[in-house]
């Protein structure tokens, strides 16, 4: 909008007002056009995903977030102060499985500034255990029982028995931190210790320690997806058969920001407050209101401020999201909590943790036909707000990658165990599937002699398959999978390896070259699909778009940030399609008073699902500003055009209004075609027709020292398919943060519990996570085919980088080994393991 | 979370701090991450914390015609600048931490960390320390410090640690493998060679940390190499036999066999690496 400045010197002195009340602005009765009005929007389709040019969209435009971030401007949670505020802290159980016999807090609460101490028994029946949300479709489930009906729950503070090292059993209230903190050492526990169970496989055993009365042999779910029995028929009749047990080790999610939340009620209106990391605000205000404490949704405001990553994690309820706003109206005095790192590890969902036994089948010429895999998924102490579901079905769905495999079955067995409750890492389900079956990709490949480019050219789904149906539940929407290959496999210089490989030994170095081909699920939908999936939630987002009479433009979104920029994306996507600039355009979001209902961020849906909302309800104003102008041109909608933040009339050129014009006009209201409401602003709430399919293939360069075993990753190149992207040089963070978090898991990370359920690993002292001096410069390139569910043609962004990355990397570490007759290592590939492997098979 | 309530005292001169340091419950600062840590999880509880940095007499590096003394609460990224004459005192410090860390951590405290990786430096450098108890300022071979693990008197400081310059043609070098998480090393091995111009070894001295209890020199290698001509097999020969005679830390971060064998490897390369620039 070239007619409007920057606006520094107060919203209405730019503002052309008289140009609206004069000259072309019509006088004339509202029954002139009424037709006018009715019609559709333009008839030329203006989705971004068919435009050819995109002038914002896209572009990498510099993040307007980074500003106030990297000034220490921008608020989190534990920056935030109320008058009278008081601090919590919570008293966590030291023990992984034992009969609490009694819980004395009498020194405590005389302890200096503690206001108030509570267990169990104080809140027993006024704050309702956390629900469970996702209950796969099963064979056999078992949840422990919530007195709202729902199946899945856990205790807000642990009654009777703690079940993992980190079970709060006990919340402190005090005037400062330190003086909440110095009281939990006054808390004095007599525990009996119980057997402890910590590996899914363990668990399911007859005699292991039993968890929750109502879910014998801690079998949480048994879940299956596609047919048995043709698996194990194309298993008995191939050539070629490769087995593998592969282990995927527990993550501990790590974003730089721990979790916090603040409570406060106000007793003249009733109302609650949650300032919270919260991933999905309004989700997490339902489960509160609804089935956690029991207010009215209306009663219940949940603002979540800027969030330091989350990966998953803060999508989570968690039991200091309850307390805070209970215990702010029972003391009448706001309270907070922050968690540190130590609390954040023992206590936030842990992610992957998959124990697979997996067969593969197919012929000597490199046509795979055949896949089974058993998984046993450790769920932990008690089932996470969707942890079962993610599990189960993320990983039982994905199981055949990005291939097309005719006979295809896998089953979950997921196990309560005393550990931390699992639930969502970047890429969940997808990245520990990936890792499977291209592991077994590998295998297949060293078996009958043939490169692995070459079997996966065999048996990537092409193009000419899409839509397919994977038979596991999945329909891929588009995309050019073996082009991905290809173009990777140029990027890699694939042809050239060997030379590369001799070259390497040179310098005493094994070089390996791991490929991973994936396909992202992401976006999640629609609706009526998760009555089948089991999970009590809907998938659908919103978008307001609002223009001002000023010009500018607000877009508030359903969705929720925790860094991945969506107040530059959305906000390119009005821009787009309104000829906005994007400085002009404010994008608010994650105040549930503000915005109207949405879902918030999980499965990589923000911009593939949010952002379709947003495009539509730039779209409605669009085509509303169209109609309003033709009204003022005394033309028809088909005569207008609407371009840069102007409408103009084909056959009168002369006949121009920008968008701020149309507004204002709008504002006014003084003569609406018939039927038009005044202002320009629309609501829109998208589902999708289904999920979408972002995919990609990575291949890993690793170099391991044969002396000391240490791998490092030297090349990474990464070739994705997001369709439309929102902002290339975001879509580039995303995914160089998701290769990242994908070599933390290849090389680096595990959770350790030992035999007695204590976690070793509770400290960036023990668990380690890839650091910049681990990492090579990532070479990363885009294809871009649209998914065609939406309009955007946007597909999940966030977790592409991860999904195939430890796979890639894993696959390139045991290449450079696979001449010693090594066949497969489970992660993390740590030197001494890999040393310890390169010894034992030299010396056999 | 630090809940314990401390004085914090930053005094500019040594003798001040050391008065300070004979009240009861009080405790030096170094810049050190441990003592956060212990203050964050509560394992120490001090009345006053004295913060070391700004001791005068504690700061900067000085060179005299024979030696190099670097004042202990000089940061290890202000000893980066002696790389030229103490290569592995300088890879030693980068090792020990990143650019934020060193130019917080100091070099005093660092003779003092779990595995210290200037220990090794000390050792193969045949530095002095110079530890003040509050009566006097006593200076201690390197060699003697490190044998049974080094702690001071909680009353007591390093002053300073003094390294004699080294002898032409020769060269260092240390190398390290690190527990990924914290860069603690697993095993870290330093070295210290003349090499005459017939390519013999004519002095040598090779440390180690991480792999044992504490950290020592390999005197049996520098033995074995001494007088031996700088050549690659008798390297792994000297190596490979040492190596067999230690009894290495069996612990979480890495078994006794994996410390072995990179004690091994480690001190082929830094040797290797010493001798490469001895004959530069």
């Amino acid at each position: 909008m070239s007619d409007i400045a920057p606006s520094k010197n107060g919203l209405l002195s730019k503002i052309p007002i008289t140009r609206v009340l004069t000259g072309t602005l019509p006088v004339a009765a509202p029954t002139q056009a009424p037709a006018a009005v009715t019609s559709a929007p333009e008839a030329a389709p203006t989705s971004p995903a068919a435009k050819k040019e995109r002038k914002v969209l896209g572009k990498p435009i510099k993040r307007r977030e980074d500003a106030e971030l990297l000034r220490g401007d921008g608020k989190f949670t534990a920056d935030m102060t109320l008058p009278g505020m008081v601090h919590m802290a919570l008293f966590r159980s030291e023990h992984a499985h034992a009969r609490l016999l009694n819980v004395d807090t009498s020194v405590a609460q005389h302890m200096p500034g503690v206001v108030r101490v509570i267990t169990a028994a104080d809140i027993d029946n006024k704050i309702m255990p956390l629900p469970c949300i996702w209950i796969p479709g099963c064979v056999e489930s078992h949840f422990p029982s919530h007195p709202m009906g729902v199946p899945g729950a856990s205790r807000v503070l642990a009654q009777d028995v703690v079940r993992y090292t980190g079970d709060p059993l006990a919340a402190v209230v005090a005037e400062t931190p330190e003086q909440a903190h110095a009281a939990l050492a006054a808390i004095r526990v007599t525990y009996q210790p119980l057997p402890v169970v910590t590996r899914a496989e363990d668990a399911l055993k007859p005699d292991a320690p039993q968890l929750h009365a109502e879910v014998p042999g801690n079998l949480n779910a048994h879940t299956q997806y596609g047919d048995r029995e043709a698996a194990e028929r194309a298993i008995a009749q191939a050539d070629v058969v490769i087995a593998q047990r592969m282990e995927i080790p527990r993550t501990i999610n790590s974003p730089i920001e721990p979790r916090a939340g603040l409570g406060q009620y106000d007793p003249a209106s009733g109302e609650y407050t949650l300032y919270a990391t919260s991933q999905s605000p309004h989700n997490h205000r339902l489960l509160l209101a609804l089935m956690i404490l029991g207010v009215p949704l209306n009663k219940l405001r949940i603002v979540a401020p800027n969030i330091g990553g989350s990966f998953g994690t803060k999508g989570y309820i968690y039991p200091d999201m309850p307390l805070v706003l209970w215990l702010a109206k029972e003391l009448g005095r706001p309270v907070k909590w922050v968690d540190n790192r130590e609390g954040m590890m023992r206590s936030t969902v842990q992610g992957r943790d998959q124990m697979v036994e997996a067969t593969l089948c197919g012929t000597r010429d490199g046509r795979i036909t055949g896949l089974r895999a058993t998984c046993y998924a450790n769920l932990g102490a008690y089932p996470s707000t969707i942890g079962p579901g993610v599990a189960t079905a993320m990983v039982g769905r994905s199981i055949t990658g990005a291939y097309d495999i005719k006979h295809a079955f896998c089953e979950v067995y997921a196990a309560f165990t005393n550990t931390v409750s699992l639930g969502a890492q970047r890429g969940s389900g997808r990245a520990e599937a990936t890792f499977v079956i291209e592991r077994l990709v590998e295998q297949f490949a060293l078996e009958i002699g043939m490169d692995s480019l070459e079997v996966r050219r065999k048996n990537l789904i092409k193009p000419a398959q899409m839509p397919f149906d994977n038979g596991l539940g999945w329909k891929y929407d588009s995309g050019d999978y073996p082009a991905a290959l290809e173009k990777a496999a140029q990027m890699a210089g694939y042809a050239d390896i060997a030379k590369q490989k001799t070259e390497a030994l040179t310098r005493g170095k094994r070089l390996g070259v791991g490929i991973a081909s994936f396909v992202a699920i992401s976006g999640v939908g629609p609706s009526p699909r998760m009555s089948k999936e089991g999970m009590l939630g809907g998938t659908w987002e919103s978008a307001l778009v609002r223009v001002h009479p000023t010009g500018e433009a607000t877009l508030i979104i359903g969705s929720k940030p925790h860094g991945q920029s969506h107040e530059t994306t959305f906000a390119q996507v009005v821009a787009e399609e309104l000829g906005i600039e994007v400085n002009q355009i404010e994008v608010l979001h994650s105040d549930t008073k503000r915005a109207p209902f949405g879902q918030g961020s999980y499965g990589s849906r923000s911009f593939s699902v949010g952002g379709e909302a947003a495009l539509r309800a730039a779209q409605a104003v669009r085509a509303k500003a169209v109609a309003m102008a033709a009204h003022m041109f005394k033309t028809d909608t088909q005569d207008i055009v609407c371009e840069d933040g102007k409408l103009h009339s084909r056959r009168h050129p002369e006949q121009v209004k920008t968008i701020q014009e149309v507004a204002l006009a709008l504002w006014y209201g003084w003569d609406l075609p018939a039927g038009m409401e005044p202002t320009l602003e629309a609501t829109v709430f998208f589902d999708p027709p289904d999920f979408n399919y972002p995919y990609g293939t990575h291949i890993a360069f690793v170099e391991v020292d044969e002396h000391t075993g240490q791998a490092d990753v030297v090349r990474y190149v990464a070739v994705n398919d997001v369709g439309t992207p929102g902002n290339a040089a975001v879509l580039d963070g995303q995914v160089h943060g998701g290769i990242a978090h994908g070599i933390g898991q290849a090389l680096y990370e595990a959770a350790i519990y030992d035999a007695d359920g204590q976690l070793h690993t509770a400290s960036f002292a023990d668990y380690a996570i890839p650091r910049a001096h681990n990492l090579p410069a990532f070479e990363t390139t885009r294809l871009e085919t649209p998914t065609p569910h939406t309009q955007l043609g946007a597909k999940g962004a966030g977790e592409v980088g991860t999904v195939g990355a430890a796979a890639a990397v894993a696959n390139a570490v045991i290449d450079a080994l696979a001449d010693l007759g090594i066949r497969h290592l489970d992660m993390p590939l740590t030197p001494e393991k890999l040393w310890q492997a390169i010894h034992d098979h030299n010396t056999l | 979370m630090i809940t314990t309530h401390f004085e914090y005292i930053a005094p500019k001169s040594l003798g001040e701090a050391m008065a300070l340091l004979q009240s009861p419950n009080a405790l030096a600062l170094a810049s050190d991450s441990r003592t956060f840590t212990q203050l964050k999880n509560g394992t120490i509880k001090p009345a006053l914390l004295v913060d070391l940095k700004h001791v005068r007499e504690l700061r900067g590096i000085t060179q005299t015609s024979d030696a190099v003394r670097i004042g202990a609460a000089t940061t290890l990224d202000d000893v980066l600048a002696l790389r030229s004459r103490f290569a592995a005192l300088a890879e030693a410090a980068e090792a020990s931490g990143d650019m934020q860390e060193r130019n917080s951590a100091t070099m005093g405290a660092s003779l003092l960390a779990p595995a210290s990786a200037s220990a090794v430096a000390a050792l193969i450098y045949d530095a002095k320390i110079e530890v003040c108890d509050g009566l006097a300022i006593s200076s201690l071979a390197a060699d003697s410090v490190f044998a049974a693990g080094f702690e001071l008197p909680r009353s007591a400081l390093i002053v300073a640690v003094t390294l004699p310059l080294p002898a032409d043609a020769s060269g260092s070098a240390y190398v390290v493998m690190a527990r990924p998480a914290d860069g603690t090393a697993i095993c870290g091995v330093g070295a210290n060679v003349t090499v005459n111009a017939a390519g013999t070894i004519t002095q040598c001295r090779v440390a180690i940390t991480g792999a044992l209890a504490f950290p020592a020199r390999l005197t049996a290698l520098e033995a074995a190499l001494t007088g031996q001509p700088a050549a690659i097999e008798t390297l792994e020969n000297a190596a490979t036999h040492a190596a067999g005679t230690l009894t290495c830390v069996n612990d979480r971060a890495a078994s006794a066999a994996y410390r072995a064998q990179l004690t091994k490897v480690l001190s082929v390369r830094a040797i290797a690496q010493a001798i490469a620039k001895a004959i530069k």
